[in-house]
Parts: structure tokens; sequence; C-alpha cells
């Protein structure tokens, strides 16, 4: 767990949160929907499957909570079932591994993110345990389109990166 | 590939850990943690994020420039041409004005009356070298007055006159005659001529008098309306035929005929003004 390989990843992990919230954010629209964490999430799951990175994830949507200031734990219970799915699909449907595969991969990755976070979210306010509601109008489909382009340009250019220093290793059967 | 004990065991664990997390959280044990954790990368957030914003703001900056700057482009390309023509008609009022002010400044050192014309049009017969002047008889311009340009160079003669319009004829034109001197020693007298439009020709000047190219011709005052002393040009030439009586010079005009666009007609002067006849 604490070879160099794994101390990178955390590293990632945490400039990619404080990055996105910070960097990102102060850019403006539409450079606000980049979400460097989850082209990084989707392209561990793809590479090393769930159970080498389950304890990353878990820091990964614990620190995320931590800086979100919304309900505590929303982000550990969205990347969890947001991995798990991606590593059921890879194993069980996109079988061939192609480039194309694994760019609708990322697709639904990055939707059933957005909406599964949209969900809990108008659920907790349903609830009254948040005050912001989540409103679905033009601006949450453009912001949704501009996330699904920018997070698979990150995945292809890890998958790329990844295929090119790491020419030993394919991705994982 | 995941088997269903290990599924199990691992689903437990999380479960347990997930809950474990939201009750540490709630009850505030974990809040030291956060605390350090929000002190520690604060000011790290608080700079990238004022980057991000200047960035964009720049960019901003930069995008509206860019239409700005072409907008203002085309503000400019317009206004430009606006002056380029305003310089264009200030030009010509400067020429016009320079002019005047010599015309004004020739008068100014004479006795004569005279009326400023403009010249808005010529003759369309090419067998006729003259110009139409916008003063006529209602101005009290009557044929046969002479016509200067610039500081006292007569370029013709009034030929016709109409009510608000009067026709100069040119120097040059074979029609007209007018009566010179040449300023060398002998004075010597002789009547201009034009030559199709192009020159003048001096005769009846006395084969004993001697004339050279370069001497300057004048008016000699012997006709009416045309006072003494107004340049008509220079000679370019002399024939001269032992036999003959009389010598020829080829004057060139003093001014190029072409580009008269303003002129004063002298209406008398005051050591002999001329009645109407």
């Amino acid at each position: 767990m604490f070879n160099i390989g794994n101390i990178i990843k955390y590293l990632m992990i945490i400039f990619f949160i404080i990055f996105d919230s910070s960097f990102l954010k102060g850019l403006g629209y539409p450079w606000f929907n980049v979400n460097l964490l989850i082209s990084f999430i989707i392209f561990l799951v793809i590479k090393d499957g769930v159970s080498k990175n389950l304890i990353l994830i878990i820091f990964s949507g614990l620190l995320l909570d931590f800086f979100s200031g919304g309900v505590f734990g929303l982000s550990i219970v969205v990347f969890l079932l947001l991995c798990f799915l991606i590593d059921l699909l890879f194993l069980y449907l996109f079988t061939n591994k192609s480039w194309f595969s694994l760019l609708v991969l990322g697709i639904i990755g990055v939707w059933f993110n957005i909406f599964l976070n949209s969900g809990l979210k108008y659920f907790f306010y349903w609830l009254n345990m948040i005050d912001n509601n989540i409103i679905i109008n033009k601006l949450f489909f453009y912001n949704l389109i501009w996330q699904t382009v920018f997070v698979l340009i990150a995945l292809l250019i890890l998958l790329f990166l990844d295929n090119v220093f790491n020419k030993k290793q394919e991705v994982r059967l | 590939m995941l088997n269903n004990r290990f599924k199990q065991n691992i689903l437990f664990k999380l479960l347990a850990v997930f809950i474990l997390l939201i009750f540490l959280h709630y009850f505030k044990i974990t809040q030291p943690i956060e605390n350090f954790i929000s002190y520690f990368f604060l000011p790290i957030q608080a700079d990238l994020y004022q980057q991000g914003v200047e960035l964009n703001n720049d960019w901003d900056m930069s995008v509206l420039n860019q239409k700005e700057l072409a907008y203002q482009n085309q503000l400019l390309k317009e206004k430009n041409q606006e002056l380029v023509i305003e310089q264009s008609r200030l030009l010509e009022i400067g020429a016009e004005n320079k002019l005047l002010r010599e015309q004004l400044n020739f008068f100014e050192n004479k006795e004569y009356t005279y009326l400023v014309a403009r010249v808005v049009g010529s003759n369309l017969n090419n067998n006729i070298y003259s110009y139409i002047l916008d003063k006529g008889a209602d101005d009290g311009i009557k044929k046969g007055q002479a016509v200067i340009f610039n500081q006292g160079i007569i370029v013709g003669k009034i030929y016709q006159v109409f009510p608000k319009q009067s026709e100069l004829l040119l120097l040059s034109d074979n029609k007209n005659a007018l009566a010179a001197v040449v300023q060398n020693k002998d004075i010597s007298q002789g009547i201009i001529g034009g030559q199709y439009g192009l020159s003048m020709k001096m005769d009846f000047i006395p084969q004993n008098e001697q004339i050279n190219p370069g001497e300057i011709v004048i008016t000699s005052g012997l006709e009416d309306f045309i006072p003494r002393g107004l340049i008509v040009g220079k000679i370019d030439k002399v024939e001269s035929k032992v036999n003959d009586l009389f010598q020829t010079a080829i004057i060139s005009p003093a001014v190029d005929y072409d580009k008269i666009n303003l002129v004063s007609i002298i209406t008398g002067w005051k050591d002999k003004i001329q009645d109407n006849k």
C-alpha cells in the first residue's frame, strides 16, 4: 500500500481535488466542468480494478466531502457506486477493451456520477437536510455535455500516456 | 475476478468503514482532522482560485479587446475615409485660398478693379480652347476683358458673355490676338496669336530688334480692357529669316492652362476706368 506508486496516486488525488475546486472554479464557464478527479478515478478502475483501488476511492470521496461542505458521506457513496459500476461494465459488457468501449465507459461514468449526485442531493433536499435544491434546466445539460467532453479528453490522455509508458502492461484482462 | 466470498467480505468492510466515518463526522470526532486539512489547504486553494479568476479576466479582456479592436478598427476605417475626403476638400480650399491671397496680393499693389470667377467647365468643341466661368453680364463682365491667373498672368480674354456665365478664350486659341511687348532692351512689340491650344506665337516683331529665348513677354496695354504689364509667357524659340521684314517668337505660357480653376477678371483700373460702350 505504501509503495511509491500508491503515494503518487494519493498525492495526485489531493492535487486534483484542490485544482478542480479552486483553480478551475476561478476560470468560470465552461472550464469549471473539467473534472480531473473523476477522469483519474475511472482510469484507475479501468486499469487496475476496484479491489486494488478501494482505499483510494474511499480516500477520494472522503477528501471531497471535506471540501464540498455538503452532506457528509455523499461523495464516498457516489464514488463507490460509480467505481463498482465501471468495474462491472468493464468486466462483463465491454469485454473487447477497445478505445471506443473505454470512451463509452467514460461517458457512462460521468453521467452516472452527475445524475446520482444530483439525485441524492435532491433526496436530501426533500429530507430538509440541505438547503440548495438541484435545478434541471438548460444550463444543467450544457454543463453535463461540457463535463462529458472534458472528462473524455482527460481519460483519453491518461489512457494514451499509460499505453505509451507502460507498453508491457496492457489493459487488465 | 471477485468471487462471492471476497465480494461479501469487501462489502461488509466497506459498509463498516462508511458507517464509522459518518459516525465520526457527525459526532465531530474527526473535526480536528477536518479543520487541519481545511487550514492547511486553504491558502493554496485561495491562491489557485485567484490565479484562475485572473486568467479568466485576462482571457475575457483579450477576447473583448479583440472584438472591441475589430469594432474600433472598422470605425477608424470609416472615419479615415471621411477624413481623406475632408482632407482632399481642405487641400482644395487651401490651394484656392493661396491662389486668392496671391491674386489679392497682386491687386493690392495695383490699381485694378477685378472680379474673381471660378472655372465651371470647358467648351466641348475641340476646335475652341476656352473655359466657362461662373460670372456673366449680371456681374458686370464685358467682352474683351482680361482674365488673369495667380499673380498677374494673363490667360485669355472674355470671348462671350451670358447673363450668369462668360466664356474665357485662352491665349493659345487660334482666334485670340493680344498686343504684347518683349521685356528686352528694344521693348519689341508684336501680336500674340494662339497655336491650336498648344502654344502661342508672337508675330510682327521687327527684324532688326534683338529678341532671345528666355525673355519675358507682357501685355502692351494698347487694347481696351487689357492693362499693360500682365505676364503672357516666355520666349521659347525665335524664328527669323533674313529676307523677312518681321521675325516670330514662339511663346510658352507662364502657367499650365489645364491647371487653372480660379481666375480674376479685370473690370477696370483707376487711372483708366472703362465706361460701358
